[in-house]
């Protein structure tokens, strides 16, 4: 079965690529699934993250994945074979470059499969990347590392996956970073609905972020991670913060006034597992020595 | 005055399991009579799961006045420090509403 990547391939698109895919059960819709590049227009950090999901899920499945592609055309100034390639994508599955030319790109982290007992180093090693393109030490990174700590912290918590994919892009222009997440598992509002199954996907979405909601999945859990990744990436960082699980969806961006501005949506499409694309500001982070005090 | 350099103890802040490991240690201090300074020492972050078990736990065992009087922290950061602050400040209240009702 040939699938065809989107023409630009984001967050919007990715819902009804996902269903060509699998079905509502997760199931492949093929034993043979060709994924065809040659459609590819543009492709963002999301897309590569939810990709990387789906080949794993469809090789856990025992489905066999192949890839149609033209060669990277670095002619063109915008060539999204070229950006993956440089990505080291291919590579990833290939276990080489398409173009034996392509390299690592300076402003990117490349494609990694990551279980929670790598979690803490890929972070630290994440964190070290960055400060050094940022000019800043790790310890000025706190908040975004904390932030991603609680990521995986939930994914082993809560999904039945243990492993999430993640893809960092720098855009040094834009002074921003995009960080990608993702793992295929039941979904937050699986998890809430089942203490409250009136709650629409997005209305669940909505009250796990609250501090202090906890569906106990481990027993530990106080209800305090998502809370404190958009309290570090919106309220502290100016960043944004978007979460895709099952059909819901959730923004949450700095009003300006240093308030979060939360909105969430239902759609149509499905997100099987938790999505958390997250774009931080580089031009807000600031290194603050500070003694405790007990207020 | 005990001390308390985290990293003596464990690799990093990272999980509940971590955050007992340094729990246990405070409390032995609290037990014995003795305030206690923990020390970030190389520490750049933690994570909310690390300190609701090294320090939340403790209000299952002592109030929060007797935290605050014996318990401080040094060596840490702006980001280490308001996340203690905001995880007592939250379950602290939380705790005050159980009473209230």
């Amino acid at each position: 079965m040939e699938i065809y990547l989107p023409n630009k391939f984001t967050k919007t698109s990715m819902y009804r690529f996902i269903d060509e895919t699998i079905d509502a059960d997760m199931n492949p819709r093929s034993n043979h699934i060709i994924f065809d590049f040659t459609t590819l227009k543009f492709i963002l950090p999301v897309g590569i993250t939810v990709l990387s999901n789906l080949i794993g899920r469809l090789r856990r499945n025992g489905t066999r994945v192949t890839f149609k592609y033209d060669f990277p055309d670095r002619s063109k100034k915008s060539c999204p074979m070229a950006f993956l390639d440089d990505s080291m994508f291919f590579h990833h599955y290939l276990h080489e470059t398409l173009d034996p030319s392509s390299k690592l790109r300076p402003t990117t982290l490349p494609l990694a499969n990551v279980a929670y007992s790598n979690s803490f180093q890929y972070l630290s090693n994440a964190m070290t990347w960055l400060s050094k393109k940022l000019f800043l030490t790790k310890k000025s990174l706190a908040d975004i590392e904390t932030a991603l700590k609680e990521i995986f912290n939930n994914i082993q918590d809560h999904s039945s996956e243990h492993e999430g994919s993640v893809f960092i892009q720098h855009y040094p222009n834009e002074n921003k970073v995009t960080l990608s997440i993702s793992d295929f598992g039941v979904g937050i509002p699986f998890n809430i609905q089942k203490l409250h199954p009136f709650l629409s996907d997005g209305e669940a979405i909505k009250m796990a972020i609250r501090e202090g909601f906890t569906t106990k999945t481990t027993p530990r859990n106080r209800g305090a991670g998502l809370d404190l990744l958009l309290h570090n990436v919106v309220k502290n960082n100016c960043g944004e913060v978007y979460i895709h699980s099952n059909h819901g969806i959730l923004c949450c961006k700095n009003d300006g006034f240093g308030n979060m501005d939360i909105s969430y949506e239902n759609v149509e499409g499905f997100y099987p597992g938790t999505l958390l694309d997250i774009q931080f500001r580089t031009d807000t982070i600031e290194n603050v020595e500070e003694e405790f005090i007990w207020e | 005055m005990g001390v308390i350099v985290v990293l003596d103890h464990i690799d990093r802040c990272y999980s509940n399991s971590d955050g007992d490991v340094i729990r246990k240690l405070i409390n032995d201090n609290l037990t014995a009579g003795n305030s206690t300074e923990v020390s970030f020492k190389g520490v750049d972050s933690v994570s909310s799961s690390f300190i609701n078990s090294a320090l939340i736990d403790l209000l299952e065992t002592y109030s929060f006045d007797v935290i605050k009087k014996h318990i401080t922290f040094v060596d840490s950061s702006r980001s280490i420090n308001d996340l203690i602050k905001k995880r007592f400040s939250f379950e602290v209240n939380e705790r005050k509403k159980l009473i209230s009702v």
